[in-house]
């Protein structure tokens, strides 16, 4: 009888021991790994941050200008090439007699106003020497070069503050 | 021994209850001690070892970090990135200190071999060795292999856009506490205690939003390089300012210095010139002169004032630039910057009533704003009516140019004074705090004389196609030697656009501008803020009008009528 209960006793003891044992260790375990992965986590944000901070260093303004001027034959974008839907002309209707209704549209315009033909004089007059990209095509000879924007017409986009890589290239 | 055999014969071969007892007496003393052993693992188990946690996360993480600060559109201004410092413990010993010194010296030819040796013989318990050390760096002291030398992580400000916001956002010192600037603002938030205790680590902190915009500021700061160059003028500063808000959205004083680079904090270019600088205004104060005036029935747009002759004052005497030796009404004095003019505008409101306006628009005090470097205003003694003359034409009242641009803005914005500030903030949130200093007609008539300044007076050259701009020139004189100078001149341009709508207000402001025909603001600050508002503007999302009317219809026709 007492020696049942003695082999009860003991063998209660060494379970117990077992499994203290063994959740202390998986508990040691389970904090490593929390710990480790919270470093990972720490080591990820500050790899972020540092990549962060360099394309801050890349995407200055600053730089972004230089760049600009070296490589790029830009100029920034004048005032007169941002405009509104409500200043385009108004849409030529196509039927059966093209060039009759190409005369009314410019008769409701107005009769002697003649929006594009305008539009393409005040380029002539107003930069007849200088590069007309606004894109990021390259000139091949920026002094000599024909003055590309001459038959392309400006393109009212009707926004403002996208030519943001035109403002930032001086010429 | 023979005892304890006897004793273990008589267990063996004794019975009875005495012995029972004594066996249930052991088994229970054992067990009591085995109860206590075990209780006492369990409590182990159960509560978790710092210790454990220590050793797995980085012990060299030495972080003391700060916010990121964004402009407002969410670009980096200001940030951290970790970097390693390279210590000893000399306490504990580094070995033969010579053979430390010359082995260290192999990795960082640069090191200073006295100061090193004196760092390692010493018998401190922590010496910094040097800062910002490469991967390959750490590898190679890591072969060297010399005792209780070992490196730390250490968190490192950095600015990106480097001398684009310098005075703004101030700086750091090598402990990463704020010196000047947004960087000490954020500091006196708490930030330098929240360090001390220990809790300001990782990245827990929300980035700073600025109400600056990086696209603004560099457009600026190009243009006033440009503008510098070509005026050759010893320095230059601009500012723009969103008159619905106070907001700044860019400030730029040049010289300027990378808050990168530690630097001596009494050097010129750490000058904040808008905010620390005073300066005597000039003509520009002539808004604030016939604002008042017209604000108080003293005067309207039709009042006439006599400008044929110099004005004296004892040894003193007034004088036009521009003269026109007539009757001048107030749009004329306005558009010709009479002095004279300007002068008795002041004189018929009268002594008190001019300070009393001028200490309304916050011209008389010190103007707080984040950034803690500010100047007190240099107002005059005594106030008399020769005082009251100058000043209306912005000679005899130094002021914080960031001052000036505030009460401008109060002119045009529909009349609030709104303080300025450096965060974003909201039209609403502008409104709770916006004081009410002039009346709505004022400002509409204030809109129509500084656009009709433009059209037709000293400011032509700041007009910019589109975009209806309006503003006033100043040009004044600076005191050397306690006496105004004729070839030391200050000259201001306050542009505002589009003027019937106010949205901003740029403020160039040039310091002796050198190029000789161009010393006058209507010649160098006018075009420059011109330039200025022709690049922020389609930034800004202003859109370009082509059919603007003049000036004249900028009023209603009742107050036409009514002048």
């Amino acid at each position: 009888m007492l020696r049942g209960l003695n082999l009860i006793a003991v063998g209660g003891l060494v379970a117990a021991a077992v499994v203290v044992y063994d959740v202390k260790y998986s508990a040691t375990y389970e904090a490593q790994k929390v710990a480790r992965l919270n470093n990972e986590i720490n080591q990820e944000r500050e790899k972020i941050a540092a990549l962060k901070a360099e394309w801050s260093v890349l995407s200055s303004p600053d730089r972004i200008q230089r760049l600009a001027t070296k490589y790029l034959g830009m100029k920034p974008l004048p005032l007169s090439h941002i405009g509104n839907f409500a200043s385009l002309p108004e849409r030529i209707q196509i039927s059966g007699d093209p060039i009759g209704d190409i005369i009314n549209s410019l008769d409701r315009n107005g009769g002697e106003h003649d929006p594009i033909g305008r539009i393409i004089e005040k380029l002539e007059s107003a930069h007849q020497d200088e590069p007309e990209t606004t894109g990021s095509i390259k000139p091949q000879e920026p002094a000599e070069a024909e003055p590309i924007g001459e038959t392309e017409l400006p393109e009212p986009t009707g926004t403002i503050g996208g030519g943001e890589e035109e403002q930032d290239s001086q010429q | 021994m023979k005892r304890l055999l006897a004793s273990l014969r008589s267990f063996r071969f004794t019975e009875g209850g005495v012995s029972r007892q004594r066996i249930a007496l052991l088994v229970l003393a054992f067990a009591a001690v085995h109860l206590v052993i075990a209780g006492r693992l369990v409590l182990i188990g159960m509560k978790s070892d710092p210790q454990v946690a220590r050793r797995v996360t980085n012990p060299d993480m030495l972080t003391s970090t700060r916010p990121d600060i964004l402009d407002r559109e969410g670009k980096q201004l200001a940030t951290d990135i970790q970097s390693a410092m390279l210590y000893a413990e000399p306490k504990k010993g580094v070995g033969y200190v010579d053979d430390a010194v010359d082995q260290l010296r192999t990795v960082f030819p640069d090191l200073d071999e006295r100061e090193l040796r004196e760092k390692l013989s010493s018998k401190k318990g922590f010496v910094r060795l040097r800062r910002e050390i490469t991967a390959e760096q750490q590898h190679e002291v890591r072969k060297l292999g010399i005792p209780h030398v070992g490196f730390l992580q250490e968190s490192k400000r950095v600015y990106p856009a480097a001398n684009e916001a310098s005075h703004v956002l101030g700086g750091v010192n090598v402990d990463s506490a704020g010196i000047a600037g947004i960087e000490k603002w954020i500091d006196s938030g708490g930030l330098a205690d929240l360090h001390l205790a220990g809790f300001a680590t990782g990245r827990s902190l929300s980035p700073v939003q600025l109400a600056l915009d990086l696209d603004v500021q560099h457009a600026m700061r190009d243009e006033l390089l440009k503008a510098q160059g070509e005026y050759q003028a010893k320095s230059m500063s601009g500012m723009v300012l969103d008159v619905r808000t106070g907001e700044i959205l860019s400030m730029v004083s040049l010289p300027d210095y990378d808050p990168n680079k530690p630097g001596n904090p009494a050097d010129l270019s750490r000058l904040n010139r808008l905010t620390t600088g005073v300066y005597e205004m000039g003509s520009t104060f002539k808004a604030l002169t016939v604002a008042m005036a017209l604000d108080s029935g003293k005067a309207t747009l039709a009042s006439r004032f006599d400008a044929t002759a110099p004005l004296h004052y004892g040894r003193f005497t007034i004088t036009d630039f521009h003269a026109q030796r007539r009757v001048l009404t107030v749009p004329e004095v306005f558009t010709y910057s009479s002095n004279i003019g300007a002068a008795k505008i002041a004189l018929a409101v009268g002594v008190d009533g001019h300070k009393a306006f001028l200490k309304k628009m916050g011209q008389l005090d010190r103007l707080r704003t984040e950034l803690p470097e500010s100047a007190m205003p240099l107002v005059p003694k005594s106030w008399g009516e020769i005082n009251t003359a100058t000043i209306s034409f912005g000679h005899g009242l130094a002021v914080a140019p960031l001052q000036a641009v505030m009460a401008t803005a109060a002119l045009v914005n529909g009349g609030l004074l709104i303080p300025p500030t450096f965060l974003k903030r909201s039209q609403a949130e502008a409104e709770k705090i916006a004081k009410r200093v002039i009346k709505p007609e004022t400002s509409d008539k204030m809109r129509y004389l500084l656009r009709l300044n433009v059209e037709k007076g000293t400011a032509k050259r700041a007009e910019v196609e589109g975009y209806y701009v309006g503003g006033k020139t100043g040009t004044s004189e600076k005191v050397v030697h306690g006496r105004y100078s004729h070839e030391k001149l200050l000259t201001v341009f306050t542009g505002v656009f589009p003027c019937d709508a106010p949205q901003y207000l740029v403020l160039v402001m040039i310091d002796e501008p050198k190029n000789r025909g161009h010393s006058t603001a209507g010649l160098n600050a006018a075009p420059t803020t011109g330039q200025i508002i022709a690049r922020i503007g389609p930034l800004l999302g202003v859109e370009p009008r082509h059919d603007l009317p003049p000036a004249d219809q900028l009023l209603t026709v009742s107050q036409r009528v009514a002048n």
